[in-house]
């Protein structure tokens, strides 16, 4: 099958936090605005859009959101538009949708965006409308909650491979560190290990700084053909690996549980597709939901031997500066996680450190990599995006 | 779902025979769906565990609690509840032992 090239030649987003009187609506809406400005095309010109979002029909009551977005936003009414669900992935999805719509050659010209708005709602709402990912068949009827799926995680790696508690905690502080620099960070403050470590426990051995915040926040991309992006933009990102798998929808069913078999499979494919290896890589922006899983992320995708990436963190490497920088967004763990809207914001974050425009910019970063997973490891999609 | 049993039960599969606690619409291994209802032998040991402190919709009557995933001497892996007494310590590798299904849940006890 002969697929075209696929670019990113615009992105928006809206900052990620407690966005007080900004609605579902408006902030999709000025993601996607600013998207399509920076991307320099009129609006008549999008063919297609896709909107990643999670939890709106369970703690919003609204549905059929992506209409309601076209609407707001003015586009042709003779377009599709499609809301697409896998949990904390959701806007991946939306972004690899638009991506297949355009390398088949349907369309040369796609929106994309993610939203969630949770900070409106309370805590209870939304604790059980992100619970929704786990099944509830099964697992879900212990009690079982998303940290307490990564404390599991968390306990046998320190079991298997002696990573300790402080490792996973210096993911926080670097974290925090990142944020400080970013605008559209939630927490921009920095913090310590001490900090960290004598935080309130959540499910042990995670205490809060271990757990990334929620927060309202949208991002959009403006996708095209790659060989008509640079009518639009002198600095065009090439998506040049991109996949999305599946994973188990409970812990108990994976057969090693130090690992997410769905990014394993997922990193695998895109470096197969962008025909590059993990040292290729010069920045990073991974799904740190919980620190625990900044350390297996990395080592899943293939930057560090199974069990190494404690030691990884603690050496200093994945700092800005350091041999393979993560998450110098702040990750989930700072920026926040409104989870529909995560994976176009890492997106956004990326596509600003290729175009040397990123607040904490790591210096001559010319390809970078997303990681967004979804549930309990139930969906992941990988991306690598490269400048040209 | 909501019964208390006393004896661990698995499913069959009547194809392979591989065993599923819960049970499974499809034997995800072959597709086949003839099972048979199995009793195990109720020890096992934990491979991880974690204490829950802010639980779940429905749980906060029971924080905190303990949840581990087990391995039982069968070779399937469990997510199960864990019923210890309060702050009781226990580790990687300690053999539990099968109380009761409650709620949908499998209870265990650490043997000491």
């Amino acid at each position: 099958m002969g697929l075209r090239g696929v670019s990113i030649i615009g992105v928006g987003s809206t900052p990620f936090g407690v966005l007080e009187g900004r609605t579902l609506k408006e902030m999709a809406t000025a993601a996607c605005n600013e998207a399509i400005k920076d991307a320099g095309v009129d609006r008549g010109q999008i063919q297609a859009f896709y909107l990643g979002n999670y939890i709106a029909g369970m703690i919003l009551g609204q549905e059929t959101i992506a209409p309601l977005i076209v609407n707001s936003l003015g586009l042709n009414r003779e377009i599709p538009s499609t809301k697409v669900e896998g949990a904390c992935s959701s806007a991946s999805i939306a972004l690899r949708q638009g991506h297949l719509l355009v390398a088949s050659g349907v369309y040369d010209i796609v929106l994309v965006a993610g939203v969630e708005k949770m900070t409106s709602a309370s805590t209870e709402k939304v604790t059980q409308a992100l619970a929704s990912s786990i099944d509830m068949e099964t697992e879900g009827l212990t009690g079982l909650t998303f940290p307490g799926y990564w404390a599991l995680i968390a306990r046998r790696h320190m079991y298997e491979f002696g990573t300790t508690i402080e490792q996973i905690g210096m993911v926080s502080v670097k974290n925090h560190n990142n944020a400080v620099v970013n605008p559209r960070a939630r927490f921009r403050d920095p913090t310590t290990l001490d900090e960290v470590m004598s935080s309130r426990l959540i499910t042990d051995p995670l205490k809060l700084f271990d757990c990334c915040p929620i927060a309202d926040g949208a991002a959009a991309a403006v996708l095209c053909a790659a060989e008509m992006a640079e009518d639009f933009t002198k600095k065009p990102v090439d998506i040049i690996g991109i996949a999305q798998t599946t994973g188990y929808s409970s812990l108990y069913e994976q057969a090693q549980l130090v690992a997410l078999p769905a990014t394993v499979s997922a990193a695998k494919q895109a470096f197969e597709m962008a025909k590059l290896k993990p040292e290729d890589i010069d920045v990073v922006e991974l799904h740190d939901c919980f620190t625990p899983a900044e350390i297996v992320d990395a080592e899943d995708l293939g930057f560090f031997e199974k069990g190494k990436g404690g030691w990884a963190v603690e050496e200093g490497i994945t700092q800005v500066g350091g041999r393979l920088p993560v998450n110098p967004s702040g990750g989930l763990i700072s920026k926040g996680h409104p989870v529909g809207a995560t994976g176009l914001g890492q997106a956004y974050e990326v596509v600003k450190q290729l175009r040397e425009e990123h607040e904490n910019q790591v210096a001559g970063a010319e390809i970078g990599l997303t990681h967004n997973a979804g549930g309990t490891g139930g969906v992941c999609c990988v991306n690598i995006l490269k400048r040209r | 779902m909501g019964g208390t049993h006393n004896r661990l039960m698995a499913v069959e599969c009547g194809v392979c025979g591989k065993l599923y606690i819960p049970p499974k619409y499809l034997c995800p291994e072959d597709g086949a769906n003839q099972f048979t209802e199995v009793p195990l032998s109720g020890q096992g040991e934990i491979l991880t565990y974690t204490t829950i402190r802010v639980p779940s919709l429905g749980f906060e009557d029971q924080a905190p609690y303990d949840i581990a995933v087990i391995r039982l001497k069968e070779g399937i892996n469990l997510t199960a509840r864990i019923i210890s007494q309060e702050e009781e310590e226990f580790n990687i590798g300690d053999k539990v032992s099968f109380v009761k299904k409650e709620g949908g849940a499998h209870w265990f006890t650490i043997v000491s």
